[in-house]
């Protein structure tokens, strides 16, 4: 429901792995792009709105080829840091420049709860 | 680019004439203010590991003294555990970079350590106060005197450099920063020097994916487009080389509603395939070779 989000500090953060969701469809596209597929968790009067307006269960993400690429890295193995590293040598951004846009799609891709992270150490709620 | 004996690669920080060499790891985190006042810091992924705070202020007598003094107490307050905050002479720092400042070295430790160098320029009336960082437990002395030292706010030639994650260029030192989109990606610098001279340079990554979206013929168009002012007349348009690499040199004459005041815009946007980046440089105001000029300063490979 209404959890709080756990507070990372920063190491925590890059040293998170981050895990693809088994429960999402991941469909690879000739375009090189990514077409993802999954079920909406609504809560509250959020999933009675939805029954009332027959607003579809399902949703769909098109991720670009970037996007794409860096998803297709995420193997359960790597963590955030490598990921962040990964970035910056294959699109040949600064150090800062890639943990900037990676945090962001990996936000993103958390809120959807299209990838979960595994963090390692000890998490202080907030 | 420099390499120490430790074998860490430096590469210039520069921001409002604020210069100094740092490793490459370090990066541009935070900045605020412009060239009257204001900081910069860096980090290196996960610590701050640079921090400069500059003010233009009056002449006058005890000044590194008095604001070395007011730092101690900000940062005594501020720590919660031991601290200890000594300044002294400035002896690392080589006689040909002390001209025309006066300076002090001071040094403090809390929960992280400190090494930094506070100096007033004569020239640019610019009180800086520059520090390195430290875990309490790994200060590297020789590091942070080998930053502190390449530590200069301003140049001698009429020029001011900028370097940021980087992108290095040089551009006249009359021009100031009105704004600075630093987006992953695209990193934007608009500069002025009065209401109609302005210089707006620009790098973006990943041209590959943006030239497959528009060739670099149409580049000159699309950027003339986002200056948001109506063109007036026919786009000028040639292809030329910078630093080997093919570019498009463009000129347009644009204007705000029909009556209003025109301007000439000139440019030059060029790929460079091997750092995968796209550099826009464009000057309005009548100046045409001001492109040019910066684009000779642009760093690329």
């Amino acid at each position: 429901m209404l959890r709080r989000r756990p507070k990372l500090s920063r190491l925590q953060i890059l040293g998170a792995v981050p895990h693809l969701n088994p429960a999402v469809r991941w469909n690879e596209l000739d375009s090189g792009q990514t077409l993802v597929v999954y079920e909406k968790r609504p809560f509250g009067p959020v999933r009675w709105l939805r029954k009332l307006f027959a607003v579809p269960e399902v949703a769909e993400l098109l991720l670009d080829e970037v996007g794409a690429k860096v998803l297709g890295q995420i193997d359960g193995r790597r963590t955030v840091r490598e990921l962040i590293a990964y970035v910056a040598e294959e699109f040949r951004l600064s150090r800062r420049e890639s943990e900037v846009a990676l945090l962001k799609y990996m936000d993103m891709l958390g809120r959807r709860n299209l990838v979960g992270f595994e963090v390692r150490g000890t998490v202080e709620a907030r | 680019m420099t390499k120490s004996n430790a074998s860490t690669t430096f590469t210039p920080f520069a921001w409002h004439g604020i210069e100094c060499e740092v490793p490459e790891a370090w990066e541009l985190a935070r900045y605020d203010g412009g060239y009257d006042a204001g900081y910069a810091s860096l980090d290196d992924g996960v610590d701050t590991r640079f921090h400069c705070r500059w003010n233009r202020v009056r002449k006058r007598p005890k000044l590194l003294e008095g604001a070395l003094k007011r730092y101690e107490r900000s940062l005594r307050k501020a720590a919660k555990g031991t601290f200890q905050f000594e300044a002294g002479h400035a002896a690392f720092v080589p006689k040909p970079q002390r001209e025309g400042r006066d300076l002090a070295a001071f040094r403090w430790e809390a929960d992280t350590a400190a090494q930094g160098l506070a100096w007033y320029s004569h020239a640019t009336g610019r009180l800086v106060m520059a520090e390195v960082l430290f875990r309490e437990s790994g200060v590297d002395k020789a590091l942070a005197r080998r930053v502190l030292k390449s530590g200069r706010d301003h140049r001698d030639d009429g020029r001011r450099l900028w370097a940021v994650y980087g992108f290095t260029f040089l551009a006249p030192d009359h021009y100031t920063l009105e704004q600075a989109e630093l987006a992953p990606g695209r990193l934007r610098f608009e500069l002025r020097a009065a209401s109609h001279l302005w210089l707006r340079v620009e790098r973006w990554a990943m041209a590959s994916q943006c030239l497959h979206k528009a060739s670099l013929e149409q580049w000159p168009r699309e950027l003339v487009k986002l200056l948001g002012l109506a063109p007036r007349g026919a786009l000028e348009q040639h292809e030329t080389r910078v630093h080997t690499h093919r570019a498009c040199r463009f000129k347009q004459t644009v204007g705000r509603g029909r009556l209003g005041r025109r301007q000439r815009v000139a440019g030059l946007v060029w790929t460079c395939p091997e750092d995968d980046k796209i550099v826009v440089v464009m000057a309005g105001g009548g100046v045409v070779d001001l492109p040019e000029d910066i684009a000779a300063t642009v760093v690329c490979r």
